[in-house]
């Protein structure tokens, strides 16, 4: 499963270069959130614009992601295509998730390290 | 007096697919895709695809999980058809019998409580009851039947 991981001071975006997040990918997802996510505090950002597809698997993944994070650390999502908004609404996860129409709008103003 | 009558067949169903495919969980992606790329030729309304590919996936999933053990050993068919108002899918599988024989209710998760007791599962018979109509369980000659159809009409 394909990641690209960037850091921002207080922040880490994370692309997710995969299209779909269903029960074949989901502990390997867990597992390689929790990885990029160790050792950082502040928003962990979520980008799924190439994700057209969260079946219910992908959908507790993405919440087991969201519980083992530390304290000081929040999961926030961007980009969610239609199919996969369509899934978090019918669901009221989309209530319980920040979710940003796009990572640009999750980071206006934060600067890149690296 | 003659009585003519044109009967119209509206409403009998066009079978557009019919698929044995394996059990195999890795594979589920890949046939949801088929289902969904033989039914987008027919360009539905209302995001009924969308509809389709949640329900479909999520039921494909429940068979290859529950009613095989998650083994890529069994095979699953599944009739597709089309009528005016809807797609309709009916799934034969030779796996385990659902619990009780009959349809898990689904019912809505809990999601207003602290975040670390927030469900992981339990989302898909939701989805499969919220987004698909006229759900119907039966065994039969140590098969499973599940029929269900996904409507044009808008639901969400």
């Amino acid at each position: 499963m394909q990641m690209n991981v960037e850091n921002f001071n207080g922040a880490v975006l994370i692309t997710l270069n995969v299209s779909r997040i269903d029960a074949s990918g989901a502990v390997r997802f867990k597992d390689l959130i929790r990885e990029h996510s160790a050792g950082k505090t502040g928003r962990i950002v979520l980008d799924l614009a190439q994700v057209d597809f969260v079946d219910s698997s992908g959908l507790g993944a993405i919440v087991a992601a969201m519980k083992q994070l530390s304290t000081g650390q929040t999961l926030e999502l961007a980009s969610l295509s239609p199919t996969v908004e369509k899934v978090f609404r019918l669901t009221r996860m989309d209530t319980v998730f920040k979710i940003h129409a796009s990572s640009e709008d999750a980071f206006a103003g934060m600067t890149n390290t690296g | 007096m003659q009585y003519v009558a044109n009967i119209e067949k509206i409403g009998d169903p066009i079978t557009l697919l019919h698929m044995h495919f394996s059990s195999d969980p890795i594979a589920v992606g890949d046939v949801t895709m088929s289902i969904s790329a033989a039914i987008d030729q027919l360009n539905l309304p209302n995001n009924s695809l969308e509809n389709i590919e949640i329900v479909v996936t999520e039921v494909i999933n429940n068979i290859s999980e529950h009613a095989y053990q998650g083994s890529a050993d069994g095979f699953i068919e599944v009739v597709v058809a089309h009528t005016n108002a809807s797609i309709s899918f009916h799934f034969i599988d030779s796996g385990l019998e659902m619990p009780g024989r009959k349809l898990p209710q689904g019912s809505a998760q809990k999601i207003d409580c602290a975040p670390e007791d927030l469900p992981e599962g339990g989302f898909g018979w939701f989805l499969i009851h919220t987004l698909g109509h006229a759900l119907s369980y039966y065994r039969k000659n140590n098969e499973n039947h599940l029929k269900f159809q996904i409507m044009f009409a808008p639901t969400s």
